[in-house]
């Protein structure tokens, strides 16, 4: 799934939040004006304080093609990728975040990017090269629940392209200000038919996409969302709603 | 009739028979021993064959390989063209594609020379017709999985041709392929001969175990010689031993020299690929008429590769990468040579190729044998 997303210059208000909640919103008040970047991707320009929108618009620039990094990247790209994350990061609207689960972080998400990756061997034994193709990668927090639900969908050739998902079930535990404790719980395939698929696999797959662990959040607004675990990966999200998945 | 024709050996080794008529000049007699025919027309004569010592100093060319054969192949040729074409006229304009000058033809020019090494032991004094209808349906058989294999890796030429299904649409090359298979399959069993209609069938299924073993090992940087040798006789070995065995069968040898020219055909199948997967390291792009190190590429690791993986960590990791940094596809064909990969990817192509030239052994010194040892040093010449 390639981020086909263009810049947006109301970015903010891309997506419709299908639940109430006091919204404190990120107030964007450009000094300047925002432009829409037709070229490359925009280096770091030393001292200068990017609009977070900017940064954003720069970092979908660049992801673009890069399908979540999923399949790798080269490593001057992922250096592009990680520069612009540390940039937002910098300009954190919400520092204390598990404070703040409710308003910020409840809710629908989409993985946009994470250095997680599935090459070689393993790339081969999940079927990933034209049988199994992957689709959107979601992840549903429920703080009143303290669950996170990691959703992988793929689709599967040769079953009439089947369309499936890998649902595996986390619950958390706010540890800091910033950070939550994850703990596996349950993990599942379906429809079955797609289990077969899988099954001599099955902890291959796990093991790539098992939150456990801890996790930063590093940056949070209405609509953008970046953590980082205890193994050195990266997550950048977005905000997705029930329609979407 | 073969042995009735000039200059041509029978295969009773002892007594030669020629006819009235010209004898005809042949470069494998003249340049190997120094002896030409003398014998009078008007009577037979039992002669002493010489023993035959085929240091070249030139490299074996393929046509000097087959030489001792070339009467079987060309009657092969015209055979293979009308039996593609007679049955389907979608198939007919293909036919000339398929099977026109291009192909060295040396899976059939194997069965044709254990046949006729075979034979002498058993006093077998022409070529059969199962024999000849084996070649021609180890021809079709080895054709239809080319055309089949192009399909798949999507390839533009072969033999320095436009591929089939580039030229007629892949409709055409699936449906080609089959007929071949089918059409092998039926002749097979006309043969009426069990053990060989097991032997030939089997290969039919490795041909497709062994591209699935391919398929499901792409990457895998903990694939073993064992599995990579195992892979080669799936897609090479299997058909070559299937054929020079049944060659032997149909020359009514004993169990034991049938179960040698198995043996002999693995070796040199074996011995075949490794070359092959050297060559794709070794040569040049220009050279190979398609980029070098594709099978490096694709995540294909071939011996070369293995060997190097045992030697250097730094390789796994590039390979495991799937080549996704700049360079690093160049790097790691680099560390292949600087690892011994390919030097000991020769000494493996070497050691299979000396147990085929033991296994021929047990075969009766002739033109044939010499020729098939000449297959083995063939090949391994394409390396040195």
């Amino acid at each position: 799934m390639a981020v086909a997303l263009l810049p947006n210059p109301s970015f903010a208000n891309r997506h419709h939040l299908s639940f109430k909640r006091s919204k404190q919103a990120v107030r964007i008040r450009p000094t300047h004006s925002i432009n829409v970047r037709a070229s490359s991707a925009p280096t770091t320009t030393t001292g200068e304080n990017k609009n977070a929108n900017d940064v954003k618009t720069a970092l979908y620039q660049a992801l673009e093609g890069v399908n979540r990094g999923i399949f790798g990247v080269t490593s001057a790209k992922k250096s592009e990728i990680e520069g612009l994350v540390e940039i937002l990061e910098s300009q954190n609207p919400t520092p204390e975040p598990t404070t703040q689960l409710q308003d910020k972080v409840d809710g629908y998400w989409k993985l946009v990017y994470s250095t997680i990756t599935i090459l070689g061997s393993k790339r081969t034994k999940l079927g990933l090269r034209g049988f199994i193709t992957l689709g959107d990668f979601f992840q549903i927090i429920n703080v009143p629940e303290e669950k996170a639900v990691n959703v992988v969908k793929f689709n599967a050739r040769g079953f009439n392209m089947l369309s499936g998902q890998l649902k595996i079930v986390a619950s958390y535990k706010i540890s800091s200000k910033t950070r939550v404790d994850i703990t596996l719980e349950s993990s599942s395939i379906t429809p079955d038919q797609l289990m077969g698929l899988f099954e001599k696999n099955y902890d291959l797959l796990l093991n790539i996409f098992n939150p456990e662990g801890w996790l930063e959040i590093t940056y949070v607004d209405e609509s953008f969302r970046i953590g980082r675990d205890d193994k050195g990966n990266i997550f950048v999200l977005e905000r997705s709603d029930q329609t979407e998945f | 009739m073969w042995s009735m024709s000039c200059a041509r050996v029978g295969l009773n080794q002892r007594v030669f028979e020629l006819p009235s008529c010209r004898v005809k000049k042949r470069s494998l007699w003249r340049s190997r021993s120094g002896v030409c025919c003398l014998f009078s027309p008007t009577q037979n004569v039992s002669v002493q064959m010489p023993s035959f010592n085929p240091i070249t100093t030139k490299p074996i060319s393929v046509s000097s390989l087959l030489e001792v054969v070339a009467d079987d192949l060309h009657r092969l040729n015209t055979n293979l063209k009308s039996l593609i074409g007679a049955e389907n006229p979608v198939l007919i304009s293909a036919a000339e594609q398929i099977f026109g000058a291009g192909g060295k033809r040396l899976r059939p020019a194997l069965v044709f020379l254990v046949s006729r090494a075979t034979a002498q032991l058993t006093g077998l004094k022409e070529l059969t017709v199962e024999h000849q209808r084996l070649a021609e349906i180890i021809e079709m058989i080895h054709t239809a999985s080319l055309i089949h294999d192009d399909v798949i890796d999507d390839s533009e030429l072969r033999r320095g041709k436009q591929t089939i299904h580039q030229m007629y649409g892949t409709k055409v090359a699936v449906l080609a392929g089959d007929f071949m298979f089918a059409q092998s399959s039926w002749f097979l069993a006309n043969l009426e001969n069990l053990e060989v209609i097991k032997l030939i069938s089997q290969v039919i299924k490795d041909f497709a175990s062994g591209e699935i073993k391919q398929a499901s090992s792409f990457f895998n940087v903990d694939l073993t010689l064992e599995d990579y040798l195992l892979k080669s006789y799936y897609k090479t070995a299997s058909l070559i031993a299937s054929s020079t065995k049944a060659a032997a069968i149909f020359s009514s040898s004993s169990p034991t020299i049938c179960n040698e020219m198995y043996d002999y055909g693995k070796n040199l199948g074996l011995s075949f690929q490794v070359v092959d997967d050297i060559l794709d390291f070794t040569q040049s792009a220009e050279q190979l008429g398609k980029p070098a190190a594709s099978d490096l590429r694709k995540g294909n690791l071939t011996a070369p590769v293995i060997f190097a993986l045992q030697e250097e960590s730094k390789l796994r990791e590039i390979i495991d990468s799937e080549f996704m940094e700049e360079g690093s596809l160049e790097k790691a064909i680099e560390l292949v040579h600087s690892c011994g990969g390919i030097k000991k990817a020769q000494d493996l192509a070497k050691e299979k190729g000396n147990l085929a030239m033991q296994n021929l052994q047990c075969l009766p010194q002739s033109e044939f044998k010499t020729a098939l040892e000449n297959m083995v040093r063939y090949n391994l010449e394409r390396i040195d």
